[in-house]
C-alpha cells in the first residue's frame, strides 16, 4: 500500500540523491581540528561536530574513521564540506579530501600546523568557507519523487514497525539502510524479514535494502548509517535511552511505551501507538522541511562507531 | 624559584589551582543542554562535551565514570552541575558531597522532557554560580601541585630538547615534594626496562613491566600492527623511525628519579612522588585520564604544534623545536628549541618550565586557556562493549 504523499521537496545535487537539508559541512579529522572547525562553522553558519577521534586509532578504526569522514562529506545533505586537520593526525586529512576527490567531491583542506597555527587556520577556513555558505542562497528546493528517498533506519530496540516500515518505503520506491545494535544480532531476520545487502561505514548504498556492519551501538548507529548515504533516519531507541539528534540529518525519534519514553512523550516524533505508514508520512513531510524535535531543540550527538581499543 | 605557588585550598584540604564551575552531563544526550545552559549562565562556565551513552553493562562503564567523576571532583573545580538522565547522577552527588563541592543535579526524568530540563539547568546553574564565592588564593606548599607530563606530535627533537627539559622540571618538583604523572604506555613501549629500574620497590617494577606486557597482549589480540598509528604520520615527517625511538624519548619527561608507583587509567595518586599512569598515547584521552586522576596543570611538549587544552587545568606547550615556536607562536607557551640553537642548557629550560608551572598554576593563563581549547574524551579499551 502507498502512502498519499506522493512528492517530496529537496535539493538537487550532481550525481547524487537530493538532499533534504542543504547543510556546509566543518569536518575536523581529529579532535585537535574541533575547536577550530567550531569557531569557523559558527563565524560563516556551517555545522560542524565534536568528537574526540581522529588519532591514536589502530589497524580497521583507522580505514573505518576515514570511511566514515568522507561517507558523511558525500551524504545528500551536505552541499559542501571543508576538511579542518592538525597535520600530524593518525585519520589525515589529506586522506580524507583524497578520498572525496577520487568520489568526485574536490573538497578544500585548511591544515592548522600548514595554516600557521590556531587564529591563522581559522581566518583561512573562515575566507575558504564563506563563498561556500554563501552559494547556498539561492538554492531552492524541487518537487522529487518518493523514490528519491534513501531512508536510514536505527534499530536498538525490539519493535514490529520496523519491518512493516521498511517494506512501505520499499513500495513507494525508495530505499532503506538499516543499522542495528549488536545485541539485536540474533533477531535480525525478524527486524528485517526482506533481501538485503551487507555494506560497511561509509559505503553508499545502492540495493533496495542495505545492512551497515560494525556499525557501533547507540548515536553511533545514527552516525553510521547517516555516512551510508541517507537523507532522513528514523531512530528506535532502546527505552532506557533518550530520543537524540544528529548533526547533519534529520532524525525522527520512536517512542517505545515504557521506560524513560514514557516520562519524555514530547521529544518524540512519533509515539507508540502510531503505525509504520504514519511514520513513513511524517518522514515525508520532515524530508520537505518540517523540522524534527531534535532540529527544533537544537539537538545532535555525534558519535564515532570503533572496533578496538585506541594506542 | 622566584616565583610564589598560590592556590585554592579546598574545604577537603585539597589544593587547587582553577576555580572553575563545571557542567557535567552523564549522557551524551545531554550536553547540548549542558553547553547552552553554561553559555546562557556565564561564557566562563565549563561545560564537558563527549560520546559516552552509558549503554547497560558496557565494558567500559566504570572506566567512563571515573573519568567524569575525577573531573567533576578535581581540585580545580569550584562547583558543579549534574545533568543525568535519573538515578544515573546518585553516585556522583554522593561523591560531590563526601568531597565538599558545592553542587546541584538535574534530571531528565523528573524534568519531564528536554526543555524543562534545559530550563531547570539553566535556573540551577545561575543559583550555584551567583552562590559560589571564589576563595582567596594562598600560598601552597609544592605537594600541592599534580603535573601531567605529555607529548603530542613529537618529533626527532622531543627526545633531546623538551622532554628531558620537562623531566627536569618534573625532578626538581618532585623532590620538592610534588606529583607528577608520566603516562601514555604505547609511548613506553621500548623503554620500560630503564623505567622499571628506577621504581622504588622491584613490585611496581614488575607493575611497569607488565603494565607494558598487558598493552602489547591486548592490541596483538586484535591481530593489528601498529604501524600506521605509532609512529603517527606526523612523527615520521619529524624525523621519528619506529615506536621505540619514540618512546625513549617520550619516557624523559619523567626525568631521572624514582617512580613511586603504577596508576590505572584515572586512578589518583596515593601520594606525593613520579608516577606512571596507563593511558593510550592519544593526546586528549591521555590528558583527560590524568586530570581525572587530580593533576591540576599539564605540561605538554610537541614538536609539529598542536592547540588542545585542558576544560579544567591550565595547558603549557612546550615547543621542542624553535622553528614551530616561530611558525605557530599562537600554539607554543615555552620554547625547548633553544637547546638545540646553542642558548640555553637543559637545565636552564627546566627550570624554565618548572617556573611557568609555577605561575601558570598561581593565575597566569595559558594559550589554550585564554582560547577556550577545552578538549575532553573518555578512553575506550572495549569500544564494543565486551
Amino acid at each position: 500500500m502507498s502512502t498519499q504523499i506522493a512528492l517530496l521537496s529537496g535539493y538537487a545535487r550532481q550525481g547524487r540523491r537530493p538532499g533534504a537539508r542543504n547543510h556546509v559541512f566543518v569536518l575536523p579529522s581529529v579532535v585537535c581540528s574541533t575547536k577550530v572547525s567550531r569557531d569557523v562553522a559558527d563565524a560563516i553558519g556551517a555545522i560542524t561536530v565534536s568528537h574526540q577521534h581522529g588519532c591514536g586509532h589502530i589497524g580497521p578504526d583507522i580505514t573505518q574513521a576515514r570511511g566514515l569522514f568522507v561517507g558523511l562529506a558525500c551524504n545528500p545533505n551536505v552541499a559542501h564540506t571543508l576538511v579542518v586537520s592538525l597535520g600530524c593526525e593518525t585519520v589525515q586529512g589529506r586522506h580524507v579530501v583524497a578520498e572525496l576527490e577520487h568520489r568526485g567531491f574536490p573538497t578544500p583542506l585548511i591544515g592548522i600546523q600548514d595554516a600557521g597555527g590556531y587564529a591563522a587556520a581559522v581566518q583561512a577556513g573562515i575566507e575558504v568557507g564563506r563563498p561556500l555558505v554563501d552559494g547556498l542562497d539561492h538554492a531552492q528546493r524541487t518537487p522529487v519523487g518518493l523514490d528519491a528517498l534513501t531512508l536510514g533506519v536505527t534499530v536498538s530496540r525490539e519493535d514490529h514497525r520496523v519491518g512493516a516500515l521498511i517494506t512501505a518505503a520499499l513500495a513507494d520506491g525508495a530505499q532503506v539502510v538499516v543499522a542495528v545494535d549488536p545485541a539485536l544480532e540474533a533477531q535480525l531476520d525478524n527486524l528485517v524479514p526482506h533481501e538485503h545487502v551487507d555494506v560497511t561505514v561509509g559505503e553508499p548504498v545502492t540495493a533496495p535494502v542495505s545492512v551497515v556492519r560494525n556499525a557501533g551501538a547507540g548515536a553511533q548507529l545514527l552516525a553510521a548509517t547517516a555516512s551510508c548515504g541517507p537523507q532522513i533516519i528514523v531512530d528506535f531507541p532502546s527505552s532506557d535511552q533518550p530520543p537524540q539528534g544528529f548533526p547533519l540529518l534529520p532524525v525522527l525519534s520512536v517512542a517505545a511505551g515504557d521506560g524513560l519514553h514514557a516520562a519524555l512523550s514530547e521529544d518524540f516524533d512519533v509515539d507508540a501507538l502510531a503505525s509504520a505508514s504514519d511514520i513513513l508520512a511524517v518522514a515525508a513531510e520532515t524530508f520537505s522541511g518540517a523540522l524534527t524535535r531534535a532540529e527544533q531543540r537544537h539537538s545532535a550527538s555525534f558519535a564515532i562507531p570503533r572496533l578496538l581499543r585506541t594506542m | 624559584m622566584t616565583t610564589e605557588l598560590l592556590g585554592y585550598l579546598r574545604p577537603n584540604g585539597s589544593w587547587g589551582f582553577r576555580d572553575h564551575v563545571l557542567v557535567v552531563p552523564l549522557h551524551s544526550a545531554l550536553c547540548d543542554v549542558a553547553e547552552e545552559s553554561a553559555l546562557a549562565v556565564d561564557p566562563d562556565i565549563v561545560s564537558l562535551r563527549h560520546d559516552w551513552d552509558n549503554p547497560a553493562g558496557h565494558g567500559d562503564a566504570e572506566r567512563a565514570h571515573r573519568v567524569l567523576h575525577g573531573f567533576a571532583t578535581n581540585a580545580n573545580v569550584g562547583a558543579v552541575l549534574v545533568l543525568g538522565l535519573g538515578p544515573d547522577t546518585h553516585s556522583l552527588a554522593a561523591a560531590l558531597t563526601a568531597n565538599s563541592t558545592e553542587h546541584a543535579v538535574v534530571r531528565l526524568d523528573e524534568a519531564g522532557g528536554f526543555a524543562r530540563m534545559r530550563a531547570m539547568a539553566e535556573e540551577e546553574l545561575r543559583r550555584l554560580h551567583a552562590a559560589h564565592v571564589t576563595p582567596e588564593r594562598q600560598p601552597a606548599p609544592w605537594s600541592a601541585l599534580c603535573l601531567g607530563l605529555e607529548c603530542g606530535g613529537s618529533d626527532a627533537f622531543s627526545g633531546i630538547t623538551a622532554n628531558p627539559a620537562l623531566g627536569v622540571a618534573s625532578d626538581l618538583l618532585v623532590e620538592g615534594g610534588g606529583t607528577s604523572i608520566l603516562a601514555e604506555t604505547t609511548e613506553l613501549l621500548g623503554a620500560e626496562h630503564l623505567l622499571a629500574q628506577r621504581a622504588v620497590t622491584a613490585e611496581i617494577g614488575q607493575q611497569i613491566i607488565d603494565m607494558v606486557r598487558r598493552f602489547e597482549r591486548d592490541v596483538a589480540r586484535h591481530g593489528v600492527d601498529l604501524i600506521g598509528s605509532q609512529p603517527a604520520p606526523g612523527n615520521i615527517v619529524g624525523g621519528l623511525s619506529t615506536i621505540e625511538e619514540k618512546s625513549l624519548g617520550a619516557a624523559r619527561k619523567g626525568g631521572t628519579g624514582p617512580i613511586s608507583g603504577v596508576l590505572d587509567f584515572a586512578e589518583p595518586p596515593s601520594t606525593t612522588g613520579l608516577f606512571i599512569m596507563d593511558t593510550p598515547g592519544q593526546d586528549i584521552e591521555q590528558m583527560s585520564g590524568m586530570v581525572a586522576a587530580g593533576a591540576n596543570i599539564v605540561g605538554f611538549t610537541t614538536g609539529r604544534g598542536t592547540p588542545t587544552g585542558s576544560p579544567i587545568a591550565p595547558c603549557l606547550k612546550i615547543s621542542t623545536n624553535s622553528d614551530v615556536a616561530q611558525r605557530l607562536p599562537d600554539l607554543i607557551d615555552i620554547n625547548a628549541g633553544t637547546i638545540i640553537d646553542g642558548s640555553a642548557t637543559l637545565e636552564e629550560v627546566g627550570a624554565q618550565i618548572l617556573e611557568a608551572v609555577i605561575a601558570a598554576a598561581s593565575g597566569r593563563l595559558t594559550k589554550s586557556e585564554l582560547r577556550r581549547n577545552r578538549e575532553f574524551a573518555i578512553s575506550r579499551v572495549r569500544p564494543m562493549g565486551v
